[in-house]
This record gives C-alpha cells, sequence and structure tokens, in this order.
C-alpha cells in the first residue's frame, strides 16, 4: 500500500499542479480498447492501481503508470511502467510495455476495427492484470516477489479491437495473442465490454456532477487457452462493472470492482484510474526543438 | 465434421459488409434541436471541453486548426453532424463519435449560431 502511495501521491501533485482544460471524454473500460484514439499531438498521463484478494495469496497493489499519446488521428502509440506491492513481501517495479495501436478504417463504420501490437518485458512478479490470457491463474501470484522477479518475460503481444457505436453506447470486443519470444505457444484471451453515458444530451450549464459527465459500463475478460488448446476450461475470467467521471479540468477518475467467476480467478479485484489529458503536448515539445534549433 | 474453407466464405462476405457499412447521420438529416436555446447553450458547452483547444475559444481558428466560421454557416446540419463524428483522420482532426448523437447535435446548433468574421 505504501509503495503504491509512494507512486500515485507524486502523480496526482504534478496532476493537480499541471491541470488545465483538456479533451476529456475517456473510456470507462480498464482491460478492453475501444476505437477511439487519443487525440493527435495530446499526451494523456494515467496511473491504475489494482488490488488483487484470494484464499491462500497475500493482498496485493498492482500498478500501471501509461502514457498515451496520439501520433496521428489513426495512430496511438504508449508506454507503460508497471510495479506492484505485496502484502508482508514490499514493492517493486516490475517491467515496461510499449504499444501502438492503428485504426484501420479512416472514417466511422458499424464496427470499427483496429489492430494493437505491443512488446512487454516485464518479470514474472507482474501482478498488474492487464490481460488474462492462456490459463492465468491466482497460483502464478502465490510466490514470493525474490523468486518470481527472477523471471523475465519478453512477449509480443498482439489484439484485433472491434468496436462500434450503437445509439450511445460503445460495445468492443478484443481479440487477444501473446507469444513469449523465446519459448512456449500462442496464449489467447479476450475482452468484451459494453458501456453509455448517463445522460446522453449536455445539460447548458457547467457542472461537475451533471449525468454525462459519467459513463458507466460493464467488462467481461478472461483466458481462452492456447495454441492446440483453446478452451474456457482451467482458465480465469472475470466480470467487473466500470465507472468513469470526466470532470470538466480534463482528469477522469475510474472504478471498477472485478470479481472471478472460476475458481482459477481471484476472487476480487478492485481497480481505480486517473487520468489526465495535456492538450498540445506535441506542438509544444516540437516548438521547443524549433526555439533550439534557431 | 470439418467444413470445407469456401464454406466461410459468406461469413467473411457478411463481416466485411457490415463492417463497412457508414453510420452517422444522413447529410439531409434535420438538425432535432434547431433553434433550442438549451441546446446552443449546452453546445457552447460541449465546444468549449471539446474543440477550442484546437479551434480556439471563439471558433476563430489557431495554429493547429482552422476557422470554422465561415464553414459552418454553410453547411448542411446533417453535413456538419457526419463531419464533427468521422472527423479526418489523415489531416488530424479526429473523429468524435465517442460523443452521442444527441451531444452531436448540441455542437452543430451552437456552431451554426456563429457569425463570420
Amino acid at each position: 500500500m505504501i509503495a503504491a502511495l509512494r507512486i500515485g501521491f507524486p502523480f496526482l501533485l504534478i496532476l493537480g499542479v499541471l491541470a488545465s482544460p483538456g479533451l476529456a471524454q475517456e473510456r470507462p473500460y480498464f482491460i478492453t480498447y475501444d476505437h477511439h484514439m487519443e487525440e493527435p499531438g495530446n499526451l494523456e498521463v494515467a496511473t491504475n492501481p489494482v488490488i488483487g484478494q484470494a484464499r491462500g495469496i497475500s493482498t496485493f497493489i498492482g500498478n500501471w503508470t501509461e502514457f498515451e499519446y496520439g501520433a496521428k488521428g489513426w495512430w496511438t502509440s504508449e508506454f507503460y511502467v508497471d510495479s506492484q506491492h505485496t502484502l508482508h513481501d514490499g514493492g517493486l517495479l516490475t517491467g515496461f510495455r510499449f504499444e501502438n495501436r492503428f485504426r484501420l478504417l479512416l472514417g466511422e463504420h458499424r464496427i470499427n476495427p483496429v489492430v494493437y501490437v505491443e512488446y512487454e518485458h516485464i518479470n514474472g512478479a507482474d501482478k498488474t492484470l492487464k490481460e488474462v490470457v492462456g490459463f492465468d491463474r491466482k497460483e502464478g501470484h502465490a510466490k514470493p516477489n525474490w523468486e518470481t522477479r527472477l523471471e523475465h518475460e519478453r512477449e509480443f503481444e498482439t489484439k484485433l479491437i472491434l468496436s462500434s457505436q450503437i445509439k450511445g453506447w460503445n460495445v468492443s470486443e478484443n481479440i487477444v495473442g501473446v507469444k513469449n519470444i523465446h519459448e512456449g505457444v500462442w496464449e489467447f484471451g479476450y475482452a468484451f465490454g459494453f458501456s453509455r453515458p448517463l445522460a446522453l444530451a449536455a445539460s447548458a450549464d457547467a457542472c461537475t456532477f451533471c449525468r454525462e459527465n459519467f459513463n458507466a459500463g460493464l467488462e467481461l475478460y478472461g483466458g481462452l487457452g492456447e495454441w492446440g488448446d483453446v478452451t474456457f476450461k482451467g482458465t480465469s475470467q472475470y466480470i467487473a462493472p466500470v465507472l468513469a467521471w470526466n470532470l470538466p479540468s480534463g482528469t477522469t477518475l475510474r472504478v471498477s470492482p472485478g470479481f472471478g467467476l472460476t475458481d482459477q480467478s481471484h476472487s476480487t479485484l478492485i481497480r481505480f484510474g486517473v487520468s489526465h489529458e495535456f492538450s498540445g503536448f506535441g506542438q509544444q515539445v516540437g516548438k521547443l526543438f524549433r526555439r533550439n534549433r534557431s | 465434421m470439418r467444413r470445407h474453407p469456401i464454406q466461410i466464405i459468406p461469413t467473411i462476405v457478411l463481416f466485411v459488409t457490415v463492417v463497412y457499412a457508414k453510420s452517422g447521420a444522413e447529410p439531409s438529416a434535420e438538425n432535432p434541436f434547431q433553434n433550442s436555446d438549451s441546446a446552443r447553450a449546452a453546445g457552447q458547452k460541449l465546444f468549449a471541453r471539446h474543440c477550442a483547444e484546437c479551434h480556439g475559444p471563439a471558433a476563430d481558428g489557431t495554429e493547429r486548426a482552422p476557422s470554422l466560421r465561415e464553414f459552418v454557416r454553410s453547411a448542411a446540419p446533417g453535413v456538419l453532424h457526419t463531419f464533427i463524428k468521422n472527423g479526418n483522420l489523415r489531416s488530424g482532426m479526429p473523429s468524435w463519435s465517442r460523443l452521442p448523437d444527441a451531444q452531436l447535435w448540441q455542437l452543430v446548433t451552437y456552431l451554426q449560431t456563429l457569425e463570420p468574421r
């Protein structure tokens, strides 16, 4: 807990100091991706702690801090830094991930496909549970950190994201494939989410607590086995209501209590998220370089 | 029983058709909030929140994006709605399909009250 506060508090402080009106209308999902990309030139910084609990396993807080940049209208790039703290076992940084998402069709369609590619370099102590694939199970988090931190994983991850906007609802499906670069077979997983703002029309007054600022939905995610053995049997599965609150300042707060559906799952995964969008970040950095050149 | 690969072609055709089906208002669609003062006020709030960073607080344009004042007066409401929803991803205008249709129409209502300069 202390490690999470150490990481989270300075971050929140920086957000508070730098907060300026931004373009926030963020998805409420933690695991599922939709087809909405970061606006070009904008940088979104977020921290997403998850508290995990299961019988026979020390309670832990995993956290990923992400930096999401809109490179183009159709291309978003993200860098993640993962960390965790386990009760009675201490905390550590567990690795990084670099991800790119590409929108395949430029216009808005009934179904909008997005391709996601990621390289991750994490160790076995990672407890962010950002994606659940293969036969991932809670027992994998029972070993002490000194042991799991020695297991290095270099993985390549792909996702096919299919997302639709239907009468104010967002419906998104992700099919996930993960492959350890050096060994093993492809592991598969999925995420499915739907959400909707609590009010479709905006109110005329400036307000923080208006219903249109809240977005609620549900996520389902879990493993689908591996190459040659695609199945739900023996996999972790989760269901998680999600709620996002988009503040007019450009900050978004999110919460999601998740519940394990199978014996292999953690019994509860409670996720929190704070994100803030910095508008025109790319242009400001570009100006700095141009000024230095002249 | 194994399916012959050719049997999945109708499924692929159906999927591609669904994917390619455009969504959004018809260019000739009427604005359900036309001349509504509350929709104009809501649209102004949405503009300040989502659009002013690039187009400027008075929609006069900035170095990031052009002025909207000339364009929006002459455009049909349905065209404007479709344009905001789809954006122009090649040129850097983001898609605002994440906003519900009602909010897009409120934005259109506000934009069409702007006077050209």
